[in-house]
């Protein structure tokens, strides 16, 4: 089980982060990083949106048919993404209104039907939880990520608090975003290949140093 | 019993069942987490002031359902934070400007400050929009360009984010997201506008 939970957590941060890797939720990705308050702000949205959906698939899995089983999960899906709209209204007002739009457009998030389909329909609650949660991790780190970044070059800020008056525009603009996703990603595709490569080669030489015994015997 | 076997009337069930339970869910959560006009009220004047004040009501829509309306937009609220008898009070407009993105519109709380018969407006708080997509650009440096000696401003003419409008001395825009600006500028110019028409004495 163990082993199984870790898989699911390395795939929701690295393996398939959901914006690096699986490139999914673009339009929060691109429209919302200019401020990294606004990655964590919709990233937390996001998580608590896919861990209770997740589940409550999870649950309905063997009773949902399967012919109307995307209406039912957009349906699970808005039900819950009224439910932090509502939460975020009562309590965070601030975050609720940087979000904007993008509020009640979660419900059409690819990350959150996507998981709903290929993994909250297959497997159990805990494991459906745990992939809610991983996934919602690693698209808030990429979202809160991106937005320091862009903050940061764009208006000289993290977290709005002023660092210097050197600022690059462009990066606050929409083709800096394009452009800031871009060089993310080649990043992310560049680090965990290298991190795999060198895995790799500790795997092989590991096993080199076991042949090597067996040869002599022989 | 057979007829509950039938895939199509499972399909139909399921659908309707999940459908009443969110629908349920969703009204008590509602009930529960339901943000009042007056918490509304509060929270803007405890974001201008850092804390919540008493006020008088001048317009209030949802008491009235009187406005201010003009081509750039309405008023809908306007309080009294401190004695307007006295020389020195705040007076709270909550505005809100057309002509957005996708013909949207933007509310904002402007705070005018009345000192010894000038008044000048000292704080400007986004409430809410409709249609805008890009409202993160927004930061405070674009509300403080409206932090201006009101008489002057509306002798100046209208606050504009157009490019034409480069030379005014009232031009704020944001880079980007240029009918946005132009909906939070209309918000301030119908206050503007409805300070120089009624005068402020009289509102």
């Amino acid at each position: 089980m163990m082993k199984k939970l870790k898989k699911i957590a390395s795939d929701g941060i690295i393996t398939s982060n959901p914006t690096f890797r699986l490139v999914l939720g673009t339009c929060p990705t691109l429209a919302l990083t200019t401020m990294a308050m606004n990655g964590i702000g919709m990233g937390l949205a996001v998580t608590f949106v896919l861990i209770c959906s997740n589940l409550i698939v999870s649950l309905l899995r063997h009773v949902i048919p399967k012919q109307v089983r995307i209406p039912a999960y957009v349906l699970i899906i808005a039900t819950f993404v009224t439910v932090i709209r509502l939460l975020l209204d009562k309590f965070l007002p601030d975050i609720y209104d940087s979000l904007g739009l993008f509020l009640p457009l979660i419900v059409v998030n690819c990350i959150i039907l996507g998981r709903a389909e290929s993994f909250a329909s297959k497997n159990a609650p805990l494991y459906a939880v745990a992939d809610g949660l991983f996934m919602g991790i690693g698209f808030t780190l990429a979202l809160t990520l991106m937005g320091a970044f862009r903050e940061i070059l764009g208006s000289g800020m993290i977290f709005g608090i002023k660092l210097w008056d050197f600022q690059i525009a462009f990066f606050s603009s929409n083709a800096g975003a394009f452009f800031t996703y871009g060089v993310f990603i080649a990043l992310f595709s560049l680090i965990t290949s290298v991190v795999a490569k060198r895995k790799k080669e500790k795997t092989t030489k590991n096993n080199e140093v076991v042949c090597e015994p067996v040869a002599e015997v022989k | 019993m057979e007829l509950f076997k039938k895939t199509w009337v499972k399909c139909i069930l399921v659908l309707t069942l999940i459908a009443v339970l969110s629908g349920g869910l969703l009204t008590i959560l509602n009930e529960v987490l339901y943000v009042s006009a007056a918490e509304r009220t509060d929270r803007a004047i405890k974001k201008i002031y850092g804390e919540v004040k008493e006020y008088s009501t001048l317009l209030d829509n949802d008491v009235s359902e009187k406005i201010y309306t003009s081509d750039k937009g309405e008023i809908t609220k306007i309080y009294v934070v401190g004695d307007a008898s006295a020389d020195n009070y705040d007076m709270l407009f909550k505005s809100t400007g057309y002509n957005g993105y996708k013909n949207g519109t933007i509310t904002l709380w402007t705070k005018v400050t009345f000192t010894d018969g000038e008044g000048a407006i000292t704080k400007v708080i986004l409430e809410s929009f409709t249609k805008q997509t890009l409202m993160s650009k927004f930061n405070d440096s674009f509300y403080q360009g409206f932090y201006v000696d009101v008489t002057e401003a509306y002798q100046n003419g209208d606050f504009s984010a157009m490019a034409e409008d480069k030379g005014s001395q009232n031009y704020n825009p944001v880079s980007g997201a240029t009918y946005s600006a132009t909906a939070s500028c209309n918000a301030i110019n119908v206050v503007l506008k409805c300070i120089a028409e009624r005068g402020w004495e009289s509102l």
